[in-house]
């Protein structure tokens, strides 16, 4: 009699500390979830950080203004711009041809 | 006994205590604590990217601090006002107002530089403290400022395409509800309470940023050579209507609204109308050929450059007898122009230049678009006639002399100008794209050819139009200059003009039409020395840049071995 009460209040104490367990676990999880939500969102945001940084150093002027002033580079000059037409060995019609335009070195 | 009595009244005290919050007060007690751990938060949906026709980033957010303040846990305000007004460099009195207000949260100052948040929090005050929020930039600062418009403090867009799109731009707010700890740490999201916030569509323009920066570097240079008071180029794809570039002085950074005159954010291009002057002979001449009045080779007599009309004297900028049809257009003489004209009647001439577009919006995706000025026939005077012929009495704005002109250049369609291609989703799939749209057709495409023909004379040594030649290249084009009326005498003004030139190149298969307008250039002002020196420098490259081949040029033909 006493070894079967004694076993039914095992029992209850041991649901009640899994139910504890459990209870401590999820929160313990969330406090992990919410901290990996939050490591993305700072990933996220640097990714970001990155994309502008790289769209702000490519503008246009800006590199114009380093191809000027410190690569010392100019605008081709008539005359100078070379167009190169790759066609294929059977003499393919100009329409399906890739153009490109080199500058041609000045002397 | 007495002791026993105690006890058991105590007993029942805590009974009865127990049963009134465990069962009376049980729904507003868990709802009190509910209250305490448990916390809605709005979600903000992110604003959609805008992209140029290459995929370039034009417009994107970053995320910024915020300063905010609960003034319950601030307990001296008075104190803390004044210190927080000195960091933020900003009124403490209205800190202190809001401060002392009886709202549990309160902004102090939104969306503020790092540094500056981080002097806030060396302040140490408790009850201040920080919040990223996220805030437009334009990582090409000035590049296209007037055309992306921008978007204000709470995200939503304000001017240009900001505002024009900000529906499908701007995403849908959520809200989540955030179980919290004793220290009010969010833990998790309830499963049932969470709405997800959607991130707004992105929107691809027509727009290419490579011929929008030749179009404002060359507009920055003829501003400094010419002091004028403002320009703007604007470089069309004549078969789609698609806008390539829209460039618009004085400049304006959407990045610092703030500091910059509400003057300065509007897009001249789209909202100010301006008379046209002799560009707006292209309008006339082609209903003239339409109409079968004139051919281009019929000859007018131009009066030695002066001839009095309505009591009025209409003069030419250079002394002329007998000239072509082919060269009034050329040497842009006005009362060649007007007795070409004349061959119509009123009604038909007012027929075609509301064919061409003027009077109307030309429903291109941005607000507040002007639909410039044509007074209908009945209310014309004695000498309307005449100066509608020629570009005088009559206000448009430069989208649609391109979009006009443009239709000249296709064969007689006139377009709807549009700046988006596509419009995206947040995992990159296109859910709309925008197809070219033909608004009415304007002449037939024998005459759009004829005029065509007509136009490339202009460009060439007879022609006002010689410096927009491009070596390599078949141009046509018109020059436009003119006077402004002079706001004290009500008169035209002999030193206030506009300046422009509308070209299409290449002539025998238009790629682009670029109009140039220089608003009151100091100095040397025609059309021909100011506007269309900017065309041939702003179309040489764009066209190197499309790959559109000169016909003289040097070839190398390189083909592969097997």
């Amino acid at each position: 009699m006493i070894a079967r009460r004694f076993m039914i209040g095992a029992v209850f104490i041991a649901v009640i500390l899994l139910d504890i367990w459990q209870h401590v676990h999820i929160v313990t999880m969330g406090y992990e979830v919410e901290q990996a939500q939050r490591m993305q969102k700072e990933m996220q945001q640097i990714h970001q950080q990155l994309l502008v940084e790289v769209e702000t150093l490519s503008a246009l002027d800006r590199i114009e203004r380093i191809a000027i002033s410190k690569l010392g580079m100019v605008k081709p000059q008539e005359g100078q711009v070379v167009l190169v037409e790759m066609g294929s060995p059977s003499g393919s019609s100009p329409d399906v041809m890739t153009r490109v335009q080199v500058a041609k070195k000045v002397p | 006994m007495i002791a026993g009595a105690l006890v058991a009244i105590g007993f029942l005290g805590v009974i009865v205590r127990l049963c009134t919050l465990q069962v009376v007060e049980a729904t507003e007690l868990s709802k009190r604590a509910e209250r305490q751990h448990e916390k809605s938060v709005t979600l903000e949906g992110e604003r959609g990217t805008i992209f140029d026709r290459k995929g370039r980033i034009l417009a994107t957010n970053v995320e910024v601090p915020s300063l905010y303040a609960i003034p319950s846990l601030i307990s001296n305000p008075k104190a803390v006002a004044p210190e927080l007004g000195r960091v933020l460099q900003s009124d403490s009195r209205s800190i202190l107002k809001r401060l002392e207000g009886n709202k549990n949260f309160v902004w102090v100052e939104r969306k503020v530089s790092p540094p500056v948040a981080q002097s806030v929090v060396e302040l140490g005050i408790d009850g201040v403290g920080i919040l990223n929020e996220s805030q437009r930039f334009y990582p090409k600062r000035n590049l296209m400022g007037h055309l992306l418009g921008f978007a204000g403090v709470d995200n939503q867009g304000l001017e240009g395409i900001e505002r024009a799109y900000n529906k499908l731009l701007q995403g849908e707010k959520g809200w989540a509800v955030v179980e919290r700890d004793a220290f009010g740490h969010p833990i998790f999201q309830k499963g049932l309470d969470y709405f997800a916030p959607s991130r707004g569509k992105d929107i691809v323009l027509t727009i290419d940023e490579v011929i929008q920066h030749i179009a404002e570097t060359e507009l920055d240079a003829v501003m400094e050579q010419t002091s004028a008071d403002d320009a703007s180029v604007i470089v069309m794809n004549p078969k789609t209507g698609e806008v390539l570039a829209m460039a618009v002085r004085p400049e304006f950074n959407p990045n610092r609204v703030e500091s910059q005159h509400p003057e300065l954010w509007r897009n001249r291009a789209v909202t100010d109308a301006y008379e046209p002057g002799s560009t707006f002979k292209i309008i006339t001449a082609s209903a003239a050929l339409e109409e079968h009045v004139a051919n281009p080779d019929d000859i007018f007599y131009c009066e030695e450059g002066r001839m009095v009309i309505a009591g009025g004297v209409i003069r030419d900028h250079e002394k002329e007898g007998y000239l072509t049809f082919r060269e009034v257009i050329q040497k842009s003489s006005n009362i060649g122009m007007i007795k070409i004209a004349t061959r119509m009647d009123e009604a038909r001439l007012y027929r075609y230049i509301r064919a061409f577009g003027i009077g109307e919006k030309s429903g291109i995706d941005l607000e507040g678009e002007s639909p410039g000025t044509i007074k209908e026939p009945r209310y014309w005077s004695g000498r309307s006639m005449a100066s509608i012929a020629i570009g005088q009495e009559v206000a448009v704005t430069p989208l649609q002399i391109v979009t006009a002109v443009s239709s000249i250049a296709n064969g007689g369609m006139l377009m709807r100008p549009h700046l988006v291609s596509e419009i995206r989703d947040a995992s990159g799939h296109v859910v709309q794209t925008f197809s070219p749209e033909v608004r009415r057709h304007t002449v037939s495409p024998e005459t759009a050819g004829r005029m065509m023909n007509i136009l490339e004379g202009t460009v060439s040594k007879r022609g006002t139009g010689e410096k927009a030649t491009i070596p390599g290249y078949r141009v046509a084009g018109k020059t436009g200059t003119a006077q402004k009326i002079d706001p004290v005498t009500k008169q035209y003004s002999l030193q206030d003009t506009v300046s422009s030139f509308v070209g299409i190149v290449p002539a025998e298969d238009p790629r682009i039409v670029v109009l140039v307008v220089v608003d009151s250039p100091k100095g040397l002002a025609w059309g021909g020395t100011v506007a269309a020196p900017v065309f041939r420098n702003v179309a040489e490259q764009v066209l190197r840049y499309l790959g559109v081949p000169p016909r003289s040029q040097e070839r190398i033909v390189l083909t592969s071995a097997g």
